[in-house]
């Protein structure tokens, strides 16, 4: 089992995504509290910490809570919009403290559009700073993408675009948008429905694996990654039997979570996968369980493919 | 487009049926029966009793005897193959003049065709019904509907059909009509994705000497399959890259709903395509749908993301969420963080 903590440093940011799941909230992580959850997930024998936010580039004390999750074992990853690590010197000065695994959230090549979805404009370029800059510290580099309507059809020219410019960039992790809360929930023109991305996620996860490279999605149905249903975040922990705790930094607080089965259909009852399936993350009004239909592949081969890869 | 070149003539006998398929074509038609049976004139590629489910008509073997009566040699019946699945209907049928069955079987095994048709025991039932036919002497065609939930389980159906002595076997693309446009998010596969298997299936039946069709689907996306696409009636819908495609005489196209809800992007001008035409009489017994249900204009088809995106300058600045603080707002942590975070104060770290 590989178990990873979350960690929300800040919850403000430099960026104003249409679709943020967890906007400012005025709350803040001191370094004393920060390490009080850094004992907690060491002393549980999870495998790491992702720092995130907000933007977690923003917080004080990035380098002193990846210091002594380090010492105490642990792996440090941050997920961030790149635009401050964009600047020369901090990419360099996380690895040097031990944080030297960075998802980049990006979620399209198409420069307006990106602006258009971070709400900065020139956040596009930042972001291509930043690959650069972590590319030249040596640091392991992911791009996360939230799907969403505005890049629903062009999820596998992003992973051409960005393959192609930064071929350091080994693994794709695509995170289908959460409609019920933050700002997907006010602004409903980025909720897509699951159809609409379908086919540009297959082209994309082909490419890269055709590539040799890895990617994860996460709150996508079997039904519509059915070729790659090994890389899916939730089978993955259904079949591993794994759980993740996140340290929210508003009235949630902190959430373990050790069940990843949501919404079905009737007509799941009829698929193969079901029992390894996350299902619908949320009802909103776009997401629509009449699109979930059951696939009648064999779930063995997809859980003995998760169970043979020992990658978390 | 070109015409249906020798098609069989089809005799419809009703709409009941005792299925409850998925992609059903004809839901929303009343279920009335044809009580004054038209006998066509006999012809070269003689005729077929579609339904409804004409196995389910206790007329069935009367009509087939009258047909032969008539003068007809060459006569099938389009059956799902459970009301023939009783002891002795088929080869009361075959008695009576019956030549040829054509059967639909929608996957590889009960769990798949079941779900199809909302019957279980009806796969069971239609392999009867081929066994039967197949003692019998008659030939049997098979029909195939792609949809999301069977195409990638098309691998083992050209043994199970070569190895049962199908003569021919054609995978048809779900017209998006009745439920399958009530339906079709569930029902309707996305064409680039689900004909690939389509193709390796047809490939691998013919490996095997069982000669496979597809209907449906457009000529750009069967590549070296494009002269195994049957003829239907009339297209379905082109999109604006199609007009001068130098196939399109012969392709099918793509159902205006489809283009409608994913755009034209999966269609591309390709090479004119010569149907296989040394096949005829075998693509002649798949005589398709039949009637269908009319188009339903009142359900709304979800605009594809392209088209949202047209409107991308004038969307404005996102309205923030229901819970957020402005940016500026006084930053609470340190001991405050004991309001949101109790656990991590509490002194029982890791027995949560």
């Amino acid at each position: 089992m590989a178990n990873i903590g979350y960690l929300q440093l800040v919850r403000h940011c430099n960026q104003y995504c249409r679709f943020c799941s967890n906007p400012a909230s005025g709350w803040m992580l001191d370094l004393e509290t920060a390490r009080r959850a850094v004992d907690d997930f060491a002393d549980r024998g999870y495998f790491g910490v992702i720092l995130t936010g907000g933007e977690p580039s923003l917080s004080p004390i990035v380098a002193d809570v990846t210091r002594h999750a380090v010492a105490r074992g642990l792996h440090v990853r941050m997920i961030t919009n790149g635009s401050k690590l964009a600047q020369p010197g901090l990419a360099a000065s996380y690895v040097e403290a031990g944080l030297r695994h960075f998802h980049v959230s990006i979620h399209s090549c198409r420069e307006e559009l990106e602006d258009f979805l971070t709400g900065v404009r020139g956040s596009f370029a930042l972001a291509m700073q930043a690959l650069e800059q972590l590319g030249a510290a040596g640091a392991t580099v992911n791009v996360n993408t939230v799907i969403n309507k505005l890049n629903a059809d062009h999820l596998d020219e992003n992973v051409r675009y960005f393959v192609g410019r930064f071929p350091f960039i080994g693994h794709f992790v695509w995170n289908n948008l959460d409609p019920s809360m933050g700002r997907a929930e006010t602004n409903r023109d980025t909720a897509h429905r699951l159809a609409d991305f379908e086919l540009s996620l297959a082209r994309a996860m082909r490419f890269l694996h055709k590539g040799g490279r890895t990617f994860r999605v996460e709150r996508v149905p079997l039904c519509y990654m059915t070729e790659f249903a090994h890389c899916s975040t939730e089978t993955r922990k259904i079949v591993k039997g794994e759980e993740r705790i996140v340290h929210f930094l508003d009235e949630k607080g902190t959430v373990r979570q050790t069940d990843f089965r949501h919404a079905k259909s009737d007509a799941c009852k009829a698929c193969t996968l079901d029992s390894i399936c996350g299902g619908l993350f949320e009802l909103g009004e776009h997401y629509d369980l009449a699109e979930l239909y059951p696939v009648f592949v064999p779930a063995e081969e997809i859980v003995r493919r998760i169970r043979e890869d020992q990658a978390p | 487009m070109a015409a249906r070149p020798a098609a069989r003539q089809v005799v419809p006998l009703g709409r009941a049926c005792d299925n409850a398929c998925v992609f059903c074509a004809q839901e929303g038609l009343p279920r009335e029966t044809v009580h004054d049976v038209v006998m066509p004139q006999p012809g070269a590629e003689g005729i077929t009793f579609v339904g409804g489910e004409p196995g389910s008509d206790p007329r069935l073997e009367g009509l087939v005897a009258r047909a032969r009566a008539a003068g007809h040699t060459r006569i099938g019946v389009q059956t799902n193959g459970r009301a023939l699945s009783a002891p002795g209907r088929i080869e009361a049928l075959a008695r009576a003049g019956l030549t040829d069955v054509h059967l639909s079987i929608h996957g590889p095994d009960a769990r798949v065709h079941d779900w199809h048709t909302g019957a279980p025991g009806s796969f069971d039932a239609a392999l009867q019904t081929l066994a039967a036919a197949r003692a019998a002497g008659l030939g049997v065609v098979v029909v195939t509907v792609l949809t999301r939930s069977s195409f990638r389980v098309l691998a083992p159906m050209p043994r199970l059909l070569a190895s049962r002595g199908v003569a021919a076997w054609c995978i048809d693309v779900p017209r998006w009509r009745g439920r399958a446009q009530t339906d079709a998010d569930r029902v309707v596969p996305r064409l680039a994705l689900a004909l690939p298997f389509a193709l390796h299936a047809i490939d691998a039946a013919e490996a095997l000497g069982l000669p496979a069709f597809v209907r449906g689907a457009p000529s750009c996306l069967l590549g070296p399959f494009a002269s195994r696409a049957l003829a239907e009636d009339e297209a379905r819908g082109f999109a604006e890259a199609c007009a001068t495609c130098p196939s399109k005489a012969t392709c099918t196209g793509v159902d205006t709903p489809y283009l409608a809800r994913f755009g034209a992007g999966e269609l591309t001008p390709c090479p004119a395509v010569a149907r296989d035409t040394r096949r005829a009489s075998l693509a002649a017994l798949f005589v398709g749908t039949g009637e269908m249900a009319p188009v339903r204009e009142d359900l709304a088809v979800h605009p594809p993301p392209e088209r949202a995106r047209v409107a991308l300058p004038v969307l404005g600045r996102p309205a923030p969420a229901h819970a957020e603080v402005p940016a500026g707002a006084p930053k609470q942590t340190g001991d405050a963080l004991k309001a949101i975070l109790p656990d991590l104060f509490a002194g029982k770290r890791g027995e949560r």
